[in-house]
């Protein structure tokens, strides 16, 4: 038992959720419960099993830790290959930490079909942290594409009033996005076949690809411009972020807080490990281009969330605003700047999931997110305003909470690689505050003014008690981000100094290594 | 435990103590947990304050220690903060003369205005809140002074700006009060951006955000463009949190909050942040003559302009609110002529002379139940003795009455202003003007509320009373520092050796002393000049007011200066400048905004994106349109496609 979990303790965390999905079955549909119960309990469990990668995560190495590989389909080199760095870690441990918080959340909110919204979660769940785990592209793509599936019954099933339509240009949007990609994966394990005489698609054979890079329609460019369209969707970057607030607003709470919280990340972590190693001078003759639409994004999200009369379509677009300086941090390529980056969307996950999870809270009792039906809540709900004010302090990046390290770092980091590109990112930081801060002003502050009189009732203990992790979260992230900053910063300095170089190559720790007669001398760390 | 390690945990404790107090009252107090005994308000002040007391006591031992031009520094490394790689920042507090003295003045008066809290809070209904606020303020405040390199500075830059916005909104059911802390906190963030780029760009040049480290590499550069950049960059940063042009609109809305808050932070410490940022880096504004010029400028510019629209102002506190922001324009002068120490000098009488008249008006507001026309107060002094009196040493103070506090810091003020070679003749002439009309103004506020007949209406002269002694202690400890304060920077020429200049002593060895010289018969003559212009300027008021106050005993008005109306009304809106900024930043923005949503978003993007599902739909019905389901039709079609392809097999064999 015990060596199962040192030699699969990745495996297990992927599949674990997968397995809370198949016991669900065999719950008693009218029970719903015993069912929520069960799915906080199993959820935590996961978000342990996790703690557990922190804990045995070596924060002095770059390399690709606890990696585990077995063939699977070995004529074309495809393997199941799964390992973590310090560009991962963090993201699983976000996945895992928001899971639970969303099963409490949903506790009144979703009241039909519990049993199926809380398999279709778990195996959300299990998509994203294969997503973030995967080394090899071929499993990567499966579960990018697997992560779709839940996510679209869940803003189809339990959505608002539009949902089938936000469902499907969700769907659409992303499909046409990662198509392109699957057909660049294909070029590259072929690339990969006629250089070096084997198949492989371990995404660390794949960076050594050499592709020509010589205008737009050149190999790597395109190879490039396939990924960049998926993981852009993805983030989503301007202008291909229209699905987002439809799929936001229609989404139940818990959707949206994935979707926010994890979800667009994998956009970013797809570029990081995917799309700039593999194409690295594509990613650095484009790299101002980024920068550039970045900085748009910020603004653009910005100004149009300033215009919103619903709360949750303006988070949403804050979100895009947000995402703008995820990408403008990454894009500055140094260890600053993509540190900030990394750090930004966990904040951001942070952050912008507790203010999801504040407008469910309204929604559930008012039925309504109309920002102008609001006024004054701060006299009825104290508690509420509380929460609403330091999440938005967080989201505003406030020094002290965790929204000023990562914004501070990707600015600075920007400043480096091209000042007055973050000069002009600087002006989210005023647009931010206007946002948010009059979205405050016109529903916690002024004459109080309800859709519904009756509804008095400020946060109960079960809000309080999802709330106050994330709250805890925001603050132990600003006030010490030494521990979270110290688990990606060998990672991400090996990956700014070599990286974006053609020959960058990732030394995989494993600690379990299943492959036969591949010839290949690896490394099995005992520990 | 040795010395130093005490005195260093000792700094870390100033900073600690009202952080913890914040949180504690704020929980245990502000959060009105379900069946949970809660913190009474009374008992919140006393904690609030005695926290505040002990971070004073703490000061005043490490203050103790320190000496003239002496380099003791004292510094507390509580933990590393962000670090990547070279990009290291401690979080790492520094005492040092400068920091020092802040802090002094900061838990000093922090405290009495905590004490004198406990009194006007008493009747609100949630004092706890306000308590945990004014603590959190407190502690965001020592940040920034302690803060040892720039982003920890900006901690508590932020941190004070939070406080403040959640204190101008404290009274959030008013909408106008909470629009006031928003309008405060967006305004404030606009000189950030140009704050944070001053930072990044001082990691660019130094790859040190490390003040000690900055100034020794700054030593012995000569002055060059960057420096002059980051100066001009942390000098937009000061314009908004010390309220200068153009961005000081925000500071008369401020008065929004409640009394003590005004005293506190729109007065005493926070507004002042810019100028201290100024004094700390003043080894850098030193070797940037560009960028003290512009200071110059525009602190000439707000200095005087402030002081003009106070002249009209009819709300007592709005006529503090420009009176400080006036204030702060003269700080900034002696700042933009070199004078660093002066400018500190200023903003420690100030924080006296200026909190005592906040919190002066406060008992005032408060025995009026609310009331702050000044229209309708006059002859309080009948009725509020201490009140009067210790607001009468305030107005002495900065109108600039020999031996009053506001006269030695003032006066060095318009001497280094006359004699530096950064300022000059024309910059003093502006300065001796706004100082007569600073004295004006303030006569005016002083007779209009405390001397002439009592315009006060009936039911509230029932209640006037003077105010409990937990208010009027603290303000007769401010009185009494707002008169003699200023003999700690006794002017040289006068004091000679018998009566030292303690202030420039102590500060000169950590920023870069003043530029100016003359002759004593030079000091002399302009000592006699401002002397002569204030006294004039009081004289005079005095006597327009209480002469014309027998003339206006029809209208219960006092006849005002006669000032023409259209005059008037432009300066009374401030010079019309929030509607300027609506006009040209607030609604294209919002316009601007609604055109990217609606346009661009929706009618662009969108409909591109669904044009393509369109065209999908469109040519799925197209080709609906084939299959008609009639077996013949495929037949044909399939007989068309083998002589087609048997026409093209042969076509091409042959």
């Amino acid at each position: 038992m015990v060596s199962l979990f040192d030699k699969h303790l990745i495996t297990i965390l992927i599949f674990s959720p997968v397995f809370w999905a198949i016991c669900c079955l065999f719950f008693n549909k009218k029970n719903t419960q015993l069912l929520r119960v069960f799915s906080i309990i199993a959820s935590s469990v996961t978000f342990l099993l996790s703690c557990l990668l922190w804990k045995r995560f070596d924060i002095h190495s770059a390399d690709i830790q606890l990696a585990e590989r077995i063939e699977w389909m070995p004529d074309f080199g495809i393997s199941y290959f799964v390992g973590i760095d310090g560009l991962s870690l963090l993201l699983v441990l976000l996945s895992t930490f928001l899971v639970p918080i969303i099963f409490l959340s949903s506790w009144n909110y979703i009241s039909s079909k519990v049993k199926a919204y809380t398999a279709l979660f778990f195996l959300l769940e299990a998509g994203m942290i294969g997503a973030f785990v995967s080394l090899d592209v071929f499993l990567f793509y499966i579960f990018w594409e697997a992560m779709l599936v839940p996510m679209f019954f869940i803003v189809g099933v339990w959505g608002g009033p539009k949902r089938i339509y936000a469902a499907s240009k969700f769907m659409l949007y992303t499909i046409a996005g990662s198509l392109p990609m699957l057909i660049a994966i294909i070029y590259l394990i072929w690339q990969y076949k006629s250089q070096f005489g084997v198949f492989s698609a371990s995404i660390i054979d794949l960076y050594q690809v050499s592709m020509p890079m010589d205008g737009f329609f050149s190999a790597q460019s395109l190879v490039f411009w396939a990924f960049c369209l998926a993981f852009a969707i993805k983030v989503p970057m301007f202008p291909l972020h229209t699905w987002l607030p439809d799929a936001h607003v229609q989404a139940p709470t818990g959707g949206s807080v994935i979707l926010a919280g994890v979800l667009l990340k994998l956009g970013i972590y797809g570029f990081m490990r995917f799309a700039v190693p593999v194409a690295a001078e594509a990613a650095l003759v484009y790299s101002d281009f980024f920068l550039v639409i970045s900085v748009f994004a910020i603004i653009y999200g910005a100004c149009v969330a300033f215009v919103q009369t619903d709360i949750k379509k303006l988070v949403a677009y804050s979100s895009v605003s947000h995402m703008g300086y995820i990408v403008l941090g990454l894009f500055s390529f140094n260890q600053i700047g993509v540190t900030g980056s990394i750090y930004q969307m966990l904040s951001h996950g942070i952050s912008t999931g507790t203010l999801f999870l504040l407008v469910g809270i309204l929604y559930e009792r008012y039925h309504t997110r109309e920002i102008s039906v609001f006024g004054g809540l701060a006299k009825l709900l104290p508690l509420y305003t509380i929460v609403m004010v330091i999440a938005t302090m967080s989201s505003i990046a406030l020094p002290g909470t965790n929204g000023f390290i990562g914004e501070f770092m990707i600015l600075q980091g920007a400043f480096l690689a091209n000042w007055p590109v973050a000069i002009a990112g600087g002006a989210g930081v005023v647009l931010g505050a206007v946002y948010m801060l009059w979205l405050c002003q016109r529903i916690l502050f002024g004459k109080l003014k309800t859709p519904d009189e009756k509804v008095r009732l400020d946060l109960n203990m079960r809000e309080v008690a999802y709330l106050a992790p994330m709250i805890a979260s925001i603050f132990i992230m600003g006030i010490y981000p030494r521990p979270f900053i110290q688990r990606m910063e060998k990672s991400v300095d090996y990956f700014v100094t070599n990286g974006l170089s053609a020959d960058y190559s990732l030394n995989v720790q494993y600690v379990s290594d299943l492959r036969s007669g591949s010839g290949k001398k690896s490394s099995i760390v005992k520990r | 435990m040795d010395f130093y390690t005490q005195s260093s945990v000792f700094v870390g404790l100033i900073v600690l103590i009202p952080l913890l107090s914040s949180v504690i009252v704020g929980l245990l107090g502000g959060i009105p947990w379900k069946n949970a005994p809660r913190m009474s308000g009374a008992v919140a002040g006393v904690v609030a304050s005695g926290s505040i007391f002990v971070s004073f006591a703490l000061s005043l031992i490490l203050f103790s220690k320190l000496g003239s031009e002496s380099k003791v520094v004292i510094e507390y490394l509580a933990f590393p903060w962000i670090e990547v790689g070279e990009f290291s920042i401690p979080m790492k507090f520094r005492f040092d003369n400068l920091s020092g003295l802040l802090c002094m003045i900061i838990t000093g008066i922090g405290f009495l205005i905590h004490v004198y809290s406990i009194g006007y809070m008493h009747d609100d209904k949630n004092p706890q809140r306000y308590f945990c606020y004014l603590n959190l303020f407190s502690a965001s405040m020592l940040i920034l002074v302690l803060g040892a390199s720039l982003p920890i500075l900006f901690i508590g830059w932020e941190g004070v700006g939070l406080c403040s916005y959640l204190l101008i909104g404290f009274w959030f059911e008013d909408e106008a009060k909470a629009a006031a802390g928003k309008k405060a906190f967006i305004v404030n963030r606009i000189g950030d951006v140009g704050f944070l780029v001053g930072i990044f760009l001082t990691y660019a040049t130094f790859r040190t955000l490390d003040f000690m480290e900055l100034r020794e590499m700054s030593e012995g550069l000569s002055p060059y463009a960057v420096i002059t950049v980051i100066t001009i960059c942390l000098f937009i940063g000061a314009t908004g949190k010390s309220a200068q042009l153009p961005l000081f609109v925000w500071l008369p809305d401020a008065m929004a909050g409640p009394t003590p808050v005004s005293a506190l932070i729109h007065a005493a410490t926070m507004v002042t942040a810019g100028v201290y940022l100024c004094c700390r880096l003043g080894f850098m504004y030193s070797l940037a003559p560009l960028t003290s010029n512009i200071i110059l400028h525009v602190a000439l510019g707000t200095a005087f302009v402030s002081a003009t629209i106070a002249i009209v102002q009819n709300d007592i506190k709005k006529v503090l609110a420009y009176s400080t922001v006036s204030q702060l324009g003269f700080m900034f002068v002696a700042v933009g002529v070199g004078a660093y120490w002066v400018a500190v000098f200023h903003l420690m009488t100030h924080a006296f002379f200026k909190a005592l008249m906040f919190l002066g008006s406060g008992s005032v507001i408060h025995a009026m139940g609310g009331e702050q026309d000044m229209r309708k107060m006059g002859g309080l002094k009948e009725y509020m003795p201490v009140t009067t009196w210790t607001f009468a040493v305030g107005t002495l103070a900065i109108s600039g009455t020999p031996f009053f506090s506001g006269f030695f810091s003032k006066d060095e003020i318009l001497w280094q202003t006359f004699s530096s070679p950064l300022g000059g003749v024309i910059p003093y002439l502006i300065m001796l003007s706004t100082a007569a009309m600073t004295a004006t103004y303030m006569t005016r506020l002083f007779c209009m509320t405390f001397l002439g007949e009592c315009r006060v209406d009936k039911k509230t002269k029932d209640h006037l009373h003077e105010s409990p002694q937990i208010i009027t202690i603290p303000l007769m400890v401010l009185a009494v520092f707002a008169a003699l304060g200023g003999f700690l920077g006794f002017p040289h020429f006068i004091g000679g050796e018998t009566i030292p200049n303690w202030m420039h002593h102590f500060l000169v060895g950590v920023v870069p002393d003043s530029l100016g010289h003359g002759t004593h018969t030079q000091e002399y003559a302009l000592l006699a000049v401002s002397i002569i212009a204030a006294g004039t300027a009081m004289g005079l008021t005095y006597l327009f007011f209480t002469k014309g106050e027998e003339k206006s005993e029809v209208s219960h008005i006092p006849t005002d200066f006669a000032i023409p109306s259209g005059t008037k009304n432009f300066l009374s809106n401030s010079y019309y400048l929030n509607e300027l900024y609506n006009v040209i930043f607030v609604r294209p923005l919002s316009a601007a905004s609604s055109f990217l949503w609606k346009v661009v978003d929706v009618v662009l993007i969108d409909g591109l994106i669904l044009s393509t599902a369109r065209l999908a739909r469109f040519s799925g019905q197209f080709a609906r349109g084939i299959q008609t389901g009639v077996l013949e039709h495929y037949l044909l079609v399939v007989v068309f496609g083998f002589v087609a392809v048997a026409a093209w097999a042969l076509a091409t064999t042959l």
